[in-house]
């Protein structure tokens, strides 16, 4: 796979603070990227710098390997959506989206063609004559992606693209991106802080943290395998277990010695962490064989699942696991129940920082 | 539904009158003023018909006609002026934000005692060897506009998203083009309302204009003629200007505060 965008090294400080740091990346023809991360990562600044607003303190930036780093904005393949979604509110949806090919020239049934089009494709062309103003968040949302689109760049920018969207309105919007992206083959790379989007939508995510990435590649490799504590912590729900690595296997202090996926990457004598996703956890209130004992401290249901809060007997460690309801009304718990826990050394990680 | 609604509450009678007598005062006297500027005897003290002879005496009067001439040609140079200075102003201090201070000084002319202005203007352009005449009006009226223009301009980047300005230049535009097809016509409304603020402001502006004009009939402005007039007594003739430009002024400051306020909406 030829690389479509190359970042390479790229270092911006404002001031005291660096927001990006000595940061690589690289993105495919028609991938569907994210970039993840809280906020202060860094992720706005890279994508400002990927659209030409910001200029890098150090580093390149490439695209189809040519160096962009120094190019103007307005003369990159590269259009940006928008945040605010940023629609001028003096002009039409229409105005709105013939905006950036009369900048090239197009004119005449050319331009109406095109724009007609391009409202066709996020179905807005009804709306055509309207103003921002008289226009809901997802319907603005639609323009901003049209107009941005119009210009077939070779890498569109999306700046969390469903923040101001409805909870609703976010799931049809994710689905419909999507469709897009594949429809017309370009590339996106969207920034967004909410993991289960990111997850979701793309195909690779680089997650980011203090201006470096702590981990990058498909959702499902950051999902079950997770590098590091802070990339275990941000995507989905984690338990943190406090242990040392000994010879024979995971020594959790009060409950003896557990395998793990891993094992064999960590040297022994290592004080390190075991994390076990929720869902991956059994609970059974008979006695289960060589399961952990723990005493329910709380429960939550939550319609498909039920989330049991317990804390562990020989070390007080709070644990979470997620239990389909269906099965766990047969469990018959209640908060002081005493149950027994386990799950498959196969789903339990160590993690060193 | 509260109770004060029902059956007479004295405080609010009280407040109701109150109210009137306020605008008893204010509006009674200018009242008079048109009213009398319609009389056919030209007598403050006798009513003695509808007449419109006080408005055709001004048309004839060439003095008047004159001194209306330097003040509209004052006011249209100056407001031309000091709203293009003071819109790049208000984009400026947009975009750097600067200090307080920065900030103070340039709102300061909209609030320095005409009469301090009036003075230093006129030591400066003695001190400057500057001949005085229509076009020292000029420049002195555009020291306070310009103040005016900025700060209506500025209401309205108050809610200007200024990422539509790089939304602009991301979709190919350059920054002439992004000025004069996003950053103008969405600030336009301002522009307008400070225009015409300015143009009120200048027009009706006596004591810099008074100052700086130099001596000579040539450049008396028109708040300049009326003065010289009521020296010698209020009469009909100024009754009938000042009912004029009370009226223009009105709707130029109404018509401003729609424009910017409509927008804003």
């Amino acid at each position: 796979m030829s690389a479509l965008l190359q970042v390479e090294g790229v270092t911006k400080r404002f001031g005291e603070v660096t927001a990006v740091d000595g940061l690589d990346l690289g993105i495919g023809q028609s991938e569907f990227f994210a970039l993840l991360g809280p906020s202060g990562c860094g992720k706005t600044t890279l994508l400002r710098m990927i659209a030409g607003f910001e200029v890098p303190d150090a580093g390149r930036i490439l695209l189809d390997g040519a160096d962009i780093t120094g190019l103007k904005a307005n003369r990159r393949p590269v259009n940006l959506m928008f945040q605010s979604y940023a629609l001028f509110p003096h002009m039409t949806v229409f105005g709105n989206v013939a905006y950036g090919l009369e900048m090239e020239g197009v004119r005449g049934e050319e331009l109406k063609r095109r724009v007609g089009e391009a409202l066709e494709m996020v179905q807005l062309a009804a709306l055509a004559g309207r103003k921002p103003g008289q226009l809901s968040g997802g319907q603005k949302q639609r323009v901003a992606l049209a107009r941005a689109l119009i210009k077939r760049p070779r890498l569109l920018l999306l700046d969390e693209p469903l923040g101001a969207l409805d909870r609703k309105l976010r799931g049809q919007m994710q689905i419909e991106l999507k469709r897009l992206q594949r429809e017309t083959g370009i590339a996106f790379l969207v920034v967004t802080h909410d993991q289960e989007e990111a997850i979701t939508m793309a195909d690779r995510i680089a997650l980011l943290n203090h201006g470096r990435i702590a981990q990058q590649g498909e959702p499902r490799l950051l999902y079950e395998q997770p590098d590091n504590r802070f990339v275990a912590d941000f995507i989905g729900q984690m338990n943190f277990l406090e242990g040392v690595r000994r010879a024979e296997g995971f020594e959790l202090p009060g409950l003896g010695v557990l395998g793990a996926a891993n094992l064999e990457r960590v040297p022994p004598g290592t004080a390190a962490t075991l994390a076990v996703r929720p869902e991956r956890i059994e609970v059974s209130a008979a006695l289960l064989e060589s399961g952990l004992e723990a005493t329910v401290q709380g429960m939550a249901y939550h319609g498909q699942d039920l989330i049991l809060h317990v804390r562990l007997c020989g070390n007080e460690a709070p644990l979470v696991a997620r239990l389909p309801a269906a099965e766990a009304d047969a469990v018959h718990l209640s908060p002081g129940s005493r149950v027994w826990c386990r799950w498959p050394a196969a789903n339990a990680r160590i993690l060193i920082d | 539904m509260s109770p004060a609604r029902r059956g007479f509450d004295p405080v609010r009678a009280w407040l109701a009158g109150h109210l009137a007598l306020v605008y008893v005062f204010l509006y009674v006297p200018i009242l008079v003023l048109v009213v009398l500027s319609f009389n056919r005897a030209g007598l403050p003290t006798v009513w003695s018909g509808f007449s419109l002879e006080w408005y055709a005496k001004l048309a004839a009067n060439e003095k008047i006609v004159g001194s209306v001439v330097n003040s509209l040609v004052i006011a249209f140079s100056a407001t031309a002026i000091s709203t293009v200075i003071g819109t790049l102003l208000a984009m400026g201090l947009e975009e750097r934000r600067p200090g307080v201070a920065t900030e103070a000084l340039i709102a300061a002319p909209m609030i320095i005692p005409d009469i301090v202005m009036a003075i230093s203007l006129l030591s400066f352009y003695s001190l400057v060897k500057l001949t005085l005449g229509v076009h020292s009006v000029i420049l002195s009226h555009c020291v306070f506009m310009i103040s005016f223009a900025c700060a209506v301009v500025r209401t309205r980047f108050k809610q200007f998203d200024h990422s539509i300005i790089e939304a602009s230049i991301d979709l190919g535009a350059s920054e002439i083009t992004t000025f004069r097809r996003v950053t103008l016509p969405v600030i336009a409304p301002g522009v307008i309302a400070a225009a015409l603020l300015g143009f009120t402001l200048s027009f009706d502006e006596f004591i810099i204009a008074y100052f700086t004009s130099g001596p000579g009939a040539s450049s008396i402005t028109f708040p300049m003629q009326i003065y010289a007039m009521i020296r010698f007594g209020v009469t009909p003739d100024v009754n009938a200007v000042a009912t004029i430009v009370m009226f223009v002024s009105f709707l130029l400051i109404f018509l401003s505060q729609r424009i910017n306020r409509g927008a804003v909406e």
